[in-house]
């Protein structure tokens, strides 16, 4: 479903991949592999990206405007010249911010009925 | 051995990707076989290859899955993109259909009802499309908006801005249409689908200038 045409707070919910490879791109730009190991490390398995899913969900934000390929490579004296970088556009981060706050609604909730008492404010 | 796995892991998944439709292939077929290759040399450093081996069953279901939904996304494409040429050539014809029933005193419903019993496809689902818009919003201008979204025709979108443009401004809407119809069937050609809809439409409304092509295709 395309949906470059609907503001962040018509869009349905998005998948645990695609809002973290949205919060890892707000680091920086990053090529694929990057993107993916930042990924599998910041959730600590919680997701698991493969690069099947990784360029599936990179096809679609790339066509909803959510991120840019960047023409730029940060060092190319030491970087592979076949190598694309992502970054995230302005509508990508007005996206991944509304989800982050759709989701701290969601766990507010979680712990007005006693959910996540035992985890503190840290986890 | 132990390169031997990961140079065999790596021929796999190339050939694997080469599965993907083309269009995908070669826009990220490289970059899948690159981040792949470096998955691997990361999973070989800290486990061996035995979590080489063990890496495999997830990325299979994850090949397997990416690569139906690739060649899905991209058949429904393929269709809609053929949908949308043979909508752009029949458009033409669709406004001449639509223009003789106005001067026969046709109001805008029964044009596009004529045009949705009378019409080849997919110029007849199309203004059935605009019926059933009318029908849900109740509103012309909401249904103009809502049928130029879900068919995306530069040419309809322009049929659907002038329509809406008489809406609100007022006038003949069949001399505005007029011009249209003809700059389509310059630029984009004609359906001959469509003659024999035209024909039978110019006759039941007692029509007797025709345009050329439709005389010619009486001829035949």
């Amino acid at each position: 479903m395309a949906t470059n045409n609907l503001e962040p707070s018509k869009l349905p919910p998005l998948s645990p991949a695609a809002f973290v490879i949205l919060l890892v791109l707000r680091d920086g730009e990053k090529h694929g592999y990057a993107i993916l190991r930042d990924v599998n490390e910041n959730t600590r398995g919680a997701v698991r990206l493969l690069p099947g899913t990784l360029y599936n969900l990179l096809k679609r934000m790339l066509n909803d405007g959510w991120i840019e390929e960047s023409g730029e490579r940060p060092d190319p004296q030491l970087d592979d010249e076949r190598r694309r970088y992502y970054r995230l556009s302005g509508l990508g981060d007005q996206v991944v911010q509304y989800e982050a706050k759709r989701l701290a609604r969601l766990v507010g909730v979680a712990r007005q009925h006693g959910l996540l008492a035992d985890m503190g404010d840290g986890a | 051995m132990t390169s031997r796995v990961l140079v065999l892991s790596e021929q796999v998944y190339g050939r694997l990707v080469q599965l993907y439709p083309p269009g995908y292939r070669r826009r990220f077929g490289q970059e899948m076989n690159q981040v792949f290759r470096m998955l691997c040399r990361d999973c070989y450093r800290k486990h061996g290859a035995g979590g080489v081996l063990r890496l495999w069953l997830p990325m299979l279901w994850d090949w397997a899955w990416t690569a139906a939904y690739q060649w899905i996304t991209n058949h429904k494409s393929e269709r809609r993109d053929l949908m949308t040429e043979t909508l752009d050539r029949q458009l033409g014809d669709m406004i001449t259909m639509m223009v003789v029933g106005f001067r026969a005193g046709y109001s805008i419903c029964q044009s596009f009802e004529a045009v949705m019993l009378e019409a080849p496809e997919p110029a007849s689902s199309a203004a059935r499309r605009f019926l059933e818009e009318i029908q849900k919003s109740g509103s012309y201008e909401a249904a103009l908006k809502a049928w130029k979204e879900a068919l995306p025709s530069p040419s309809l979108a322009r049929l659907a801005d002038l329509m809406d443009h008489q809406r609100q401004t007022g006038g003949n809407l069949a001399e505005m249409l007029d011009p249209l119809s003809e700059e389509l069937l310059r630029d984009c050609g004609t359906d001959p689908a469509f003659y024999e809809p035209l024909l039978r439409q110019a006759e039941q409304l007692g029509v007797k200038q025709l345009p050329e092509r439709l005389v010619q295709a009486q001829k035949k």
